[in-house]
């Protein structure tokens, strides 16, 4: 009877263990229907995440490709820029340098003072009494030495001769002084006056005439150029 | 130079003259063709902003104060008359123009009077 009884107990407990066990199994099932489904679900998020990464790398490329195609012809207008600048640089060198060139023309700048000028003209005169006080000098003690007189003047030749020359003919020598300076200063002055179209001998006068004509203050200074062309 | 000495009947030739003239004054006459030469290179290059040319008086010609000096005799305006006669020029002046403002017309100036000797004077003196 006890035996009995211990058996139906036991009985008892393993049906009961056996309803927890059959519990724990549809627990058990459940749980991993949960987890599949909680795996599928992953599974799908992750594809997306997945796409969705494939899709910004893609449009990373492409935007990469245009950015570099961007860049490339920013890079090709920038050399055109530079090839320009260059070219308009090398322009304005030799602008600069034909300026500098026709700045002399348009000068009007002295580079000497009308003191210095005078100064100039002063010395040239006194050289012009030396030369003529030393000739008449050297004359004179020519003309003292000579045992016999003049050659061949005949004082009534000429009588509408310029008084000077009159004078240097009756050997006066203060006349032939003054003679000598009156020569060697229409010398120098037909010298000095290739510009001059007032003067007779005056070679370039009409050409400098011609440009003065023109008004343009600016020709005068050709003549720079055309004495010299250096 | 050697017509003038020519003018003297002192030497038989021109030729003669000419190697007087050599001889005694060569070296000054180059000296004088530099100076000329130097006046030409300021009055064309030097100086542009006028034109300034050397001046000269021909014999013969009136005296005229305004752009000449008397050398030789007083300069004093109650002795000289208008109608002196210059007997030649013994230092050369200088004189520049300009060109004058819109529509004027050039002016001209004397920087340094020739200087002449008149015949009157010359005349007194050889006498």
């Amino acid at each position: 009877m006890e035996e009995r009884r211990g058996d139906a107990a036991r009985s008892e407990e393993v049906k009961k263990l056996r309803r927890e066990i059959g519990g724990l199994k549809s627990l058990l099932d459940r749980e991993r229907a949960d987890t599949e489904r909680l795996k599928e679900g992953l599974l799908g998020r992750c594809k997306r995440r997945d796409d969705q990464i494939r899709g910004l790398e893609h449009k990373i490329e492409a935007m990469r490709i245009s950015h570099r195609a961007d860049m490339e012809g920013k890079i090709k207008d920038i050399q055109e820029v530079e090839e320009r600048l260059k070219q308009t640089e090398g322009l304005l060198e030799a602008r600069s340098e034909e300026l500098s060139g026709t700045q002399t023309f348009l000068s009007t700048s002295d580079r000497l003072s009308e003191v210095e000028v005078l100064g100039i003209v002063r010395d040239l005169n006194e050289n012009v009494y030396q030369v003529a006080v030393k000739l008449t000098e050297e004359w004179e003690k020519l003309e003292s030495s000579k045992a016999t007189g003049r050659m061949d003047v005949d004082p009534t030749s000429k009588p509408r001769a310029p008084v000077l020359v009159q004078l240097a003919r009756n050997r006066d020598p203060l006349g032939l002084t003054l003679l000598l300076q009156s020569c060697l200063c229409y010398l120098v002055v037909n010298m000095t006056s290739s510009w001059d179209p007032h003067q007779e001998l005056a070679l370039l006068g009409s050409v400098y005439q011609s440009l003065s004509a023109s008004g343009e203050r600016r020709f005068v200074n050709v003549r720079q150029h055309v004495t010299h062309p250096s | 130079m050697a017509s003038v000495f020519d003018i003297t009947g002192s030497f038989q030739s021109t030729q003669q003259s000419l190697e007087f003239v050599q001889a005694v004054a060569l070296e000054g006459i180059e000296s004088i063709v530099g100076h000329a030469l130097r006046s030409e290179l300021a009055f064309k290059v030097d100086v542009t902003s006028s034109d300034m040319t050397l001046l000269f008086e021909t014999a013969g010609a009136k005296f005229d104060e305004a752009r000449m000096s008397n050398d030789y005799g007083c300069n004093d305006a109650r002795t000289l008359g208008r109608q002196d006669k210059i007997a030649g020029t013994t230092e050369v002046g200088v004189g520049k123009s300009m060109c004058g403002g819109p529509g004027e017309s050039r002016r001209e100036e004397i920087l340094l009077k020739v200087k002449v000797i008149l015949e009157k004077d010359v005349l007194e003196n050889g006498e």
